[in-house]
């Protein structure tokens, strides 16, 4: 039965952190055995996570209550409900109320001891690890395609399960029945299923479940399947916009000033020359002047 | 045969070919600088190590630069518009190809070589269009166009995240192939200048049967000429130099303990400088206060300073300053190095001269980055890359110095020619006029 408590002194001042952080620490217990009157306090320390059936002690040390009375009541909570029978009175051992509960490893949930005198608590959280690689975004793949499930998890559980949600159902993948469907690859601490000729049916959530003793992780995956087509129509009408562009820019070109080329190239040279000094812009009067310069020599 | 200057309109249909330069730029360059996001999904579907993936884009920059002259060429037979038409054409069935998710060789093949080919064939001609169509304008309508890489590059990055998420890589690559299509659009745009409509109507040319007045040769003999050659030396070197940056900069924050979203605000930080690098520069270009070569030897000089500087910034801000100073440096570079070709061999060689440019100073982005890497190992110290980078920025600035000397040595000798075609109009128009 692994023994949690220690005899440190101090109890430093940590904020009470949020639950939301708390639900991230992974199987940790928070242990404080020093509490001050008027403060509740959570501490984090690094502790071997809990996965196999075992009895777990929890210890609260009270100290520093004004007026040494002889004995304190002190309840434990589990997830903020008092629990039933759980009121004990402390007696003073040399200055100290030492107040213990015993509890399972299975029964997961905030353990916190109350004392009444001066309400001051220590919150103990037990949690499950949290997955890894979470993806909160679906996995695409297209008809036809072989798509790879995976999850991973920092500690190896004893199995790992794949489920299929099934309008609100779970269906366990078994890969003996459909080989030629599913296969499932187990690395300890990884796992991946592949789903092989993917059809529109198997678009869904995905449950990979990773067993331990006292209790089962889940993480959910979703899986979208596409068909051929769907990147194909965006494309086409891409296609269609540079065609149609292509043939009214080459169009507006020769329909615009194409005029001034068909009148020069099919007229007689003479009446080219004066065409030409009538209608060039600018930019060509320079050769046209030259020009003219030498049909008047 | 007379050779008849085609004076650049400078203005007018012209900025519609800036604009359509402005998408080219976009649809190539950016597609190439987000190629990384596809990278993951690549390397995993053909389950192939990291460096075997990163050939793919390699052999894309690669082709890029190989075909320059090539590009240079054909459009010198074919218009611009014809050889755009085609790049787009190229590109677009490269990415199409891709898609299909083939064997990896199909990748090299499709993604790599006709990708390249295809960007090669739009860059080049897009780029000789907007200098051709200009003269006094030009600095701010290349400005404006290659600002077009830095805009589209910003956009695509969040968009072709949201095309894989929808659609995976593969639809996603489909659905680029078909972008990449528009330019065809933005060829369709490059209206040829007047030369066309001058041998239609010229009384002259129609009686000796000399057919077009366009340069028909590339001119390899451009390489000989000095000032050409000190130039893509300094190419060359600034090449090595500027593309080591970028490699080591998010490792560099990184080892000072920096966590990875900071280290990508900073190249954010770095494109957002460039653009603003590229337009200011161009605006500062065309005011003509000093000489492009002279503003190119500054800015060269002035970035490489502040690479040699940066392994002193330790602390977030001081990147950040340091990067947005060279990312602006580095914009203003871009801008103006391409069209100090023009005042170097003129506006008739510039096409070939591109075409050669390109192609050499390729040389300098495959050696660079390498070398400093072998550097850096060797030093224990991501400094020792940034040394490098400024010492190539520096030394290339010296070598624009040599060029801009030249070329002002040969201005005051006016009659000089030699084995090319005569690079000055003005020359030209003498000619023209004592002959009548």
């Amino acid at each position: 039965m692994p023994r949690l408590a220690s005899t440190q002194q101090s109890c430093w001042d940590a904020p009470l952190f949020s639950m939301a952080y708390v639900l991230h620490i992974i199987l940790l217990l928070l242990y404080c055995d020093t509490i001050h009157s008027g403060q509740s306090l959570v501490k984090v320390i690094e502790e071997p996570t809990v996965l196999s059936p075992q009895t777990i002690q929890l210890l609260c040390n009270l100290s520093d209550i004004p007026n040494n009375p002889p004995t304190v009541t002190g309840y434990w909570t589990k997830d903020g409900q008092e629990i039933e029978n759980s009121k004990e009175a402390v007696n003073r051992n040399n200055d100290q109320y030492i107040f213990k509960k015993t509890i399972q490893a299975a029964d997961v949930g905030n353990y916190s001891c109350v004392f009444r005198e001066n309400d001051a608590q220590v919150t103990f959280v037990f949690d499950a690890p949290v997955m890894k690689d979470k993806r909160d975004k679906p996995i695409v793949s297209y008809i036809g395609d072989t798509v790879v499930l995976r999850c991973t998890l920092k500690n190896t559980p004893k199995t790992w399960n794949w489920y299929k949600v099934n309008n609100t159902e779970k269906d366990l993948i078994n890969v003996t029945v459909s080989p030629l469907k599913y296969n499932i690859v187990i690395h300890q601490n990884v796992t991946k299923l592949s789903v092989l000729n993917l059809t529109e049916a198997d678009a869904g959530t995905f449950i990979c479940s990773a067993e331990f003793d006292i209790k089962s992780i889940e993480s959910y995956l979703e899986l979208r399947v596409l068909s051929l087509l769907e990147p194909l129509k965006p494309f086409l009408v891409i296609v269609a916009e540079v065609i149609i562009l292509v043939t009214l820019i080459l169009v507006w070109e020769k329909c615009k000033p194409g005029q001034d080329h068909n009148t020069a190239t099919t007229e007689n040279v003479l009446y080219t020359e004066q065409t030409s000094k009538l209608t060039h812009s600018d930019s060509n009067g320079m050769e046209t002047t030259t020009r003219q310069r030498k049909t008047e020599q | 045969m007379e050779k008849r200057p085609i004076e650049p309109p400078d203005g007018g249909y012209g900025w519609v070919v800036v604009t359509s330069a402005f998408f080219i730029m976009g649809l190539t360059a950016a597609v190439l600088k987000n190629f990384g996001l596809f990278f993951l999904d690549i390397q995993r579907h053909y389950n192939v190590y990291t460096s075997t993936t990163s050939w793919v884009t390699s052999t894309t920059i690669a082709v890029f630069h190989l075909g320059a002259p090539l590009a240079s060429a054909i459009s010198m037979h074919l218009s611009q518009r014809s050889v755009i038409m085609i790049g787009g054409l190229l590109a677009a069935s490269g990415m199409i190809i891709a898609s299909l998710g083939l064997s990896l060789p199909w990748m090299y093949v499709s993604m790599g070589v006709l990708q390249g080919l295809g960007m090669s064939l739009c860059w080049i001609p897009a780029n000789s269009m907007v200098s051709h169509y200009f003269k006094r304008w030009r600095p701010i309508a290349y400005a404006v166009a290659s600002s077009g890489e830095c805009v589209f590059a910003m956009i695509f990055s969040p968009f072709f995240q949201w095309l894989i998420e929808s659609y995976t890589w593969r639809g996603a690559l489909l659905i680029i192939g078909g972008l990449q299509l528009n330019l065809c659009v933005c060829g369709a745009l490059m209206r040829p200048l007047q030369p066309n409509s001058v041998t239609q109507n010229s009384f002259q040319d129609s009686k000796d049967h000399s057919g077009n007045t366009k340069k028909v040769t590339f001119q390899w003999c451009l390489i000989q000429r000095p000032e050409l050659l000190l130039y893509i030396v300094f190419a060359i070197l600034a090449a090595a130099g500027f593309f080591i940056p970028p490699l080591f900069l998010v490792p560099y924050t990184n080892s000072l303990g920096m966590k990875q979203y900071w280290a990508a605000s900073v190249l954010s930080v770095l494109a957002l400088a460039d653009l603003l690098g590229r337009l200011a520069c161009g605006w500062l270009a065309n005011l003509r206060l000093m000489r492009n070569l002279q503003l190119l030897t500054m800015v060269v000089t002035a970035g490489g300073v502040v690479l040699l500087l940066l392994p002193v910034a330790q602390d977030y801000w001081a990147i950040l300053v340091f990067s947005s100073m060279y990312g602006f440096l580095f914009g203003c570079v871009m801008a103006i190095h391409v069209t100090s070709i023009v005042d170097i061999v003129g506006l008739d060689g510039f096409d070939s001269a591109l075409g050669l440019f390109m192609l050499l100073r390729s040389s300098g982005g495959f050696v660079g980055p390498p070398a400093a890497g072998w550097l850096v190992d060797w030093a224990y110290d991501f400094s020792a890359g940034f040394y490098l980078s400024g010492f190539c920025l520096v030394l290339s600035g010296v070598f624009v110095v040599f060029v801009d000397r030249l070329l002002e040595r040969k201005k005051l000798l006016v009659k000089q020619t030699d084995s090319c075609l005569d690079t000055t109009d003005y020359q030209i128009i003498k000619a023209d006029r004592t002959d009548v």
